[in-house]
């Protein structure tokens, strides 16, 4: 975990600086992962808001946070690869878009078995993906196909935002949910 | 040569890990609730239970050493018939 961060700095610079490094960041999670007592976070996004330095967005039921000025030197986050990153910052979608790059299209029932997503979790996060015009579900029956509309924009995406850190716990979990007989 | 201090020391350790693997694994079932996440979360609170219950004993003494080694022996199947259906579990 990546704890007692305001000994360095203080809760905003913290803030802003995790947020700048994992934009489209949920709010629960900044919470989780910084330690932040809510009223001490409600308080530096309020005024790193009035800043102009975070917007907090209500994203697909989650409450975002992403920088509002670009990134050192690069360019500012464009809309559209906003309203995917709110979406990335789930482990499920992540690992979708990581498949379907890494193996090309395959059947919903193939990726179901490969990202170890149950069938309406899956049909869930394909329908937001899809209407975010980021993959698209071809064909009927057997020949039902999920493949990325832009597997190169996909690629940079996943490269230029990188989730965030494991955990001990998120290791824990990952090592006893992966174990099959 | 006399081990009862290291036991004890080992059997405290026991406690000590077992608990903390506890801690985590409660923590990992209240994140994503699965019956193999409970499952592990029980092996490791057996684990703890035993270096409490028997290093207990052992520290405070008075009883029956093989009756101790019998309570071990049945914590560890514990252990190992939990840990081998969080295994199997989906």
């Amino acid at each position: 975990m990546e704890g007692a961060p305001a000994r360095n700095g203080t809760w905003a610079e913290t803030l802003l600086s995790f947020v700048q490094r994992y934009p489209g960041v949920h709010l629960r999670e900044i919470r989780r992962r910084l330690a932040i007592p809510i009223g001490t976070l409600d308080y530096h996004l309020y005024r790193l808001g009035r800043q102009g330095l975070i917007a907090v967005r209500m994203q697909g039921g989650y409450k975002c946070c992403f920088p509002e000025l670009p990134i050192g030197s690069g360019p500012p986050i464009p809309e559209e690869d906003k309203l995917l990153l709110a979406l990335l910052r789930l482990p499920g979608p992540r690992a979708i878009l990581l498949e379907l790059y890494l193996d090309g299209p395959v059947s919903p029932r193939e990726l179901a078995d490969a990202v170890g997503i149950p069938g309406s979790n899956l049909s869930y996060f394909l329908k937001r993906l899809e209407a975010l015009r980021v993959l698209v579900r071809e064909g009927e029956g057997a020949e039902r196909r999920v493949r990325l509309v832009a597997p190169v924009r996909i690629h940079e995406i996943l490269l230029r935002y990188p989730p965030l850190p494991e955990t001990a716990l998120d290791r824990f979990l990952r090592f006893w949910s992966e174990l099959h007989p | 040569m006399d081990y009862s201090a290291w036991t004890n020391a080992a059997f405290a350790g026991v406690a000590v890990f077992g608990l903390l693997l506890t801690v985590i694994a409660v923590l990992a079932v209240r994140r994503v609730p699965s019956p193999r996440m409970a499952l592990v979360a029980a092996g490791f609170g057996l684990i703890a239970a035993q270096g409490i219950v028997v290093g207990g004993s052992l520290f405070l003494g008075g009883a029956d050493l093989s009756f101790l080694l019998f309570l071990s022996a049945l914590f560890e199947a514990a252990v190992l018939v939990v840990l081998f259906l969080a295994t199997v579990a989906r």
